[in-house]
């Protein structure tokens, strides 16, 4: 009986040091990008090209949950496809996660982007020279590992944004469409003026997040993430852009007790 | 082995995600003479807003130049026929550029002086006003092409002030804008010189706009394209708020125009023009009343096309300007005296 009670309290044990074991990170990413961009108000061409993603952030996962806040930036100079004109592009994003642990090894949650601002910079052009659309948005999130990789996939429930580039000016599209344009309204080119802010869900704003990273050591990982965002604001005109980023990351502090 | 199948992984991972987003985009347009015709026209069949105001029918003008493009059409042929399209809307502000670059490349834009007289001499203005030679009480701010602004009084009448801003595109700060008309404040009126100045910012153009009045003036409405069908508009109600200032100028004002009043320099007028004090003397304005949308076509032709038009508070369409309430014409054999400007200093004593 003592040998069993033993036995049982040796599992117990280990299962309690297994499950309340508790890891702690904070890392900087450092990698390359490759970032797509169409805008079909203006035109169907699509821009794509390579950059730099930087990133910090922090991480923290225990028996119940992993929950984070990540800040990154990626920069890249996409050409058009049939032309030799270049856009900059420049997209600094800051995101809370949580998500809780349902199996082992998947956890489900979810991510929120408190500030995505997408900007990009078309040589050459005048007043549409400039666009962004700035914002933030809820997504669902999953998180799933397998050995050393670990597997993130988001769907973007609810965004709330604004995009600075109407149909045939810019100018937000609703700015128009309300009668609110006036050049003693300084709002309307401030991408926090939220009075001109939308609310708007999948999947006629539809977004989606994927990565997969591998740890190559405890202080080493390496990281894929890939970023679609497809969008409407002037009915079969959208706006779709993707970014691919692959990064080094590295845990400047990681502590597992 | 366990590495090389890894990065192979990757790869795949890559290979197939990194082309994902395109199966959701639209295809790349064609780029050949055609294509880049139908481009062109249905921009401006979808984005420009004045095609009834200029009496413009866009699908007369397509099928009648559409015919002449074919597989051995030059690219300098293809350019010229856009370029009837391009010159049949009669403004400013659309414009068709084959290299940005390029200075000798082809490019097509409306005249807006042409059949008009010149409105200014700068010789004449500089030697017998503004110069310092003849006018030691004339204040600038230095920048843009020359001076951002200059302003001052007039040796013929230094109870007279003068005010030149010669173009909208340019910076000048809120302490220098309240630094301008403070100066102004002693005068008993003002020879407000728009000539010249083609645009630029009309935000700016609106916070000049905005001393000149001390309670808000309805200035008429600006015509939005929103969307690619030909009743697509939506209009924005504009009413000009006065400054916070207290140095607004309240007394006469004598805006000197010619055919190079544009743009943003129309946005100045519009926005002053109920205003009884203020009166325009010299010739008709260029208009370009509208806002401005630009890009590119499939094979990298730059394109500028105005999505908007303003419709005043008496319902004038100002696209294509606005006859002075004086009319003045520079005589260019009198180098002596800018008759514009004397007729405005007439008008002010």
């Amino acid at each position: 009986m003592k040998k069993t009670y033993l036995i049982v309290l040796f599992f117990a044990v280990s299962l309690v040091q297994l499950y309340a074991q508790k890891t702690s990170s904070f890392y900087v990413d450092i990698g390359g990008g490759f970032s797509s961009f169409q805008d079909v108000k203006y035109s169907n061409v699509k821009y794509n090209g390579f950059g730099g993603v930087f990133g910090l952030g922090y991480l923290k996962e225990n028996e119940k949950a992993i929950w984070g806040v990540n800040l990154q930036g990626i920069v890249t100079t996409e050409k058009a496809a049939t032309h030799d004109n270049t856009v900059s592009t420049y997209n600094p994003m800051l995101q809370a996660k949580y998500l809780h642990r349902i199996r082992e090894n998947l956890f489900i949650g979810a991510t929120w982007d408190v500030l995505d601002l997408y900007a990009k910079n078309f040589d050459g052009l005048g007043n549409n020279s400039a666009y962004n659309v700035t914002g933030s948005t809820l997504w669902a999130s999953a998180i799933y590992d397998y050995k050393k990789f670990r597997f993130g996939l988001d769907l973007g429930l609810v965004s709330y944004f604004k995009e600075s580039t109407g149909f045939a000016f810019s100018a937000s599209q609703n700015v128009l469409e309300n009668g609110d344009f006036d050049y003693q309204n300084d709002k309307i080119d401030s991408p926090f003026a939220f009075k001109y802010y939308e609310l708007r869900t999948i999947p006629k704003h539809f977004q989606v997040r994927t990565s997969i990273r591998y740890q190559l050591s405890n202080r080493f990982s390496v990281g894929y993430k890939w970023h679609l965002r497809k969008f409407s604001e002037v009915k079969k005109y959208p706006v779709t852009y993707g970014i691919h980023s692959l990064s080094i990351r590295y845990n400047i502090f990681k502590r597992t007790k | 082995m366990k590495y090389l199948k890894i990065k192979i992984g990757l790869l795949l991972f890559l290979a197939v995600f990194s082309s994902c987003e395109k199966a959701l985009m639209e295809p790349n347009p064609k780029t050949d003479a055609l294509a880049v015709f139908d481009e062109y026209t249905t921009l401006v069949q979808e984005k420009y807003a004045m095609l009834e105001f200029k009496n413009v029918n866009i699908n007369t003008l397509r099928s009648n130049l559409r015919g002449k493009i074919n597989n051995a059409t030059t690219q300098k042929e293809v350019f010229e026929i856009l370029g009837e399209v391009t010159k049949s809307l009669r403004d400013g502000h659309s414009s068709l550029i084959e290299d940005q670059n390029n200075p000798n490349g082809m490019s097509i834009s409306f005249d807006l002086e042409e059949g008009y007289p010149a409105g200014i001499d700068a010789a004449i203005l500089v030697n017998n006003y503004i110069g310092n030679t003849v006018n030691s009480e004339i204040k600038t701010l230095a920048g843009g092409q020359g001076f951002r602004a200059v302003w001052g009084t007039l040796p013929q009448d230094r109870k007279i002030g003068y005010l030149w801003i010669p173009s909208w595109n340019v910076e000048i700060s809120d302490d220098e804008i309240e630094r301008i008309f403070l100066d102004l404040k002693d005068t008993k009126g003002l020879v407000f010189d728009m000539r010249t100045n083609t645009g630029g910012d009309p935000a700016l153009a609106t916070k000049f706009a905005s001393y000149f009045t001390d309670k808000p003036i309805y200035n008429g409405f600006e015509r939005f394209k929103t969307g690619p069908g030909p009743n697509d508009f939506s209009d924005s109600h504009i009413t000009l708020q006065p400054a916070g200032s207290a140095n607004k100028y309240l007394k006469p004002v004598m805006v000197l125009t010619d055919r190079n009043v544009y743009s943003a320099s129309t946005t100045f007028l519009y926005s002053v023009d109920p205003v009884e004090s203020i009166k325009t003397v010299g010739q008709r304005t260029g208009g370009g009343s509208g806002s401005i949308a630009d890009g590119y076509l499939a094979n990298g032709w730059y394109w500028s096309l105005s999505t908007s038009e303003f419709i005043d508070a008496q319902g004038r369409h100002l696209d294509d300007g606005v006859e002075p309430d004086i009319p003045v014409v520079l005589n260019l054999e009198d180098t002596t005296k800018d008759e514009v400007i004397e007729r405005a200093i007439v008008e002010l004593q």
